[in-house]
């Protein structure tokens, strides 16, 4: 299976990103490689039972060792990184709101 | 707006340093355990619009290669994030 990014992924890669840069003390290139080894599980394995919340064809799977998890879907042969997640809810519910309306607005409904 | 009790456990420390924050902004424990719990549904709520978007693009078949994600990842921070460069519909 191959691996894509939706434009709903950006606010929460931008997040994970500044927060690494941020917190120079973490270890950002174990981050990094325990988010690589999060996409081969998801290329490799079959979905987790769980879905997400109540929807039927959403996953999470945590990336090791981080407060981030990926949130994805599969359609045919790809699965699609729909968030990067971060666990602990320190995301601005209105930067994503607002980041929402916007990628609805170039791409419809 | 109407208001319902809710009671919790919650580790004496942790009390304390609510109470603590409250006291600096003249507001009860209450009044801020409400915001802090506020915040966590907004954001749950807004990642879950974001998450219905997300499955309308998959269903599009627009989306962005893992190669392009991975060199913005590893380029400087004020690269622009890419732009989608997939289409399969």
């Amino acid at each position: 299976m191959k691996i894509q990014f939706l434009g709903s992924s950006q606010p929460g890669l931008r997040w994970m990103m500044q927060y690494y840069r941020a917190n120079p003390q973490l270890d950002r290139s174990r981050a990094f490689q325990s988010f690589e080894v999060a996409k081969r599980r998801i290329c490799d394995l079959s979905p987790p039972k769980e879905t997400y919340e109540d929807f039927s064809d959403v996953w999470e799977v945590s990336i090791q060792r981080t407060a981030f998890a990926f949130l994805y879907t599969i359609r045919a042969d790809t699965a699609y990184i729909i968030d990067v997640r971060d666990q602990r809810g320190y995301r601005s519910a209105e930067a994503l709101r607002s980041f929402d309306r916007e990628l609805r607005k170039n791409y419809g409904s | 707006m109407p208001t319902a009790t809710f009671t919790t456990r919650m580790d004496v420390d942790l009390k304390e340093r609510l109470q603590k924050i409250a006291g600096y902004d003249r507001r009860s424990a209450s009044f801020v355990a409400n915001q802090a719990i506020l915040n966590l549904v907004e954001e749950r709520e807004a990642t879950r619009q974001l998450v219905e978007t997300g499955l309308m693009l998959a269903d599009q078949g627009i989306s962005i290669s893992e190669g392009a994600i991975h060199a913005w990842m590893n380029g400087p921070e004020d690269a622009p994030f890419p732009e989608p460069d997939t289409f399969e519909k």
